[in-house]
């Protein structure tokens, strides 16, 4: 499981709710690109107190 | 923790294109999900947004929609049909965002000059919707023949419209309420 987040406007704990294939933006990420997965995973994280929605890049 | 805020569900005029009838139809779908109870709602129009156009995708993004997007539990999207397809600048908008849709419900407004009333936009539109994360619901409003549906103020001259309307929301407001308690309390992978 990825490291939690903090809601950057309200402080809660947010909701790692979706892991979603993108494509690599850099020279670099798509170095880090796998073949299995033909992309990079986006961690997408969800705030149960006021509904923001934030993301990351997986490690 | 209790999830008392309103239902945000923007509705998007998606072409910019001059003398638009797509504009009525945004305005009457606009004015029947404001009608809702614990909806708020607001009509982003494409034509005004401040997104470049000599850039591309998250680079291009503009603050005040992404935060409207990272608000919004849904999205009604009114999308002419131009041969066969969508407007550029719609496909270009939507672009600019991708985390803000995840897990969102979404519904298509059709608009065409003939009998398909947009439904080859739709089909052509939900492969899109589908990439950038957002759920598609299963009714759609398909305006036909558009330029005989409204009169020269924008006023609905068929009623019978109404009740597909009116349909097509309750589902988006189910979508969006279901997928709003899933995002909030749901993790990924168990």
């Amino acid at each position: 499981m990825p490291a939690q987040m903090a809601c950057p406007k309200c402080g809660a704990q947010m909701n790692h709710q979706a892991e979603k294939l993108v494509y690599p933006r850099t020279r670099e990420e798509a170095e880090r690109m796998t073949e299995a997965l033909d992309g990079i995973i986006e961690q997408v994280f969800a705030c149960p107190n006021c509904g923001r929605i934030e993301s990351r890049r997986a490690a | 923790m209790a999830d008392d805020r309103p239902l945000f569900i923007p509705v998007i005029l998606g072409t910019p294109r001059q003398g638009r009838l797509s504009e009525h139809a945004a305005a009457l779908v606009h004015a029947r999900v404001e009608e809702r109870a614990g909806v708020t709602t607001e009509l982003i129009d494409v034509a005004t947004l401040p997104i470049p156009v000599d850039d591309a995708g998250e680079a291009a993004k503009d603050e005040a929609f992404a935060e409207a997007m990272n608000r919004a539990d849904g999205l009604v999207i009114v999308a002419p049909e131009y041969n066969h397809g969508y407007p550029g600048l719609l496909k270009h908008v939507l672009d600019t965002n991708l985390k803000e849709y995840i897990h969102k419900a979404a519904g298509v407004v059709g608009v065409s000059a003939g009998v398909f009333g947009g439904a080859r936009v739709i089909q052509n539109l939900i492969p899109v919707l589908r990439e950038l994360g957002l759920v598609q619901i299963f009714w759609d409003v398909n305006f036909t023949t558009v330029a005989s549906r409204f009169d020269e103020n924008g006023r609905l001259l068929d009623e019978s419209f109404l009740p597909r309307i009116d349909k097509f929301i309750d589902e988006l407001i189910w979508m969006a309420t279901t997928l709003r308690y899933g995002r909030a309390h749901v993790p990924i992978g168990g």
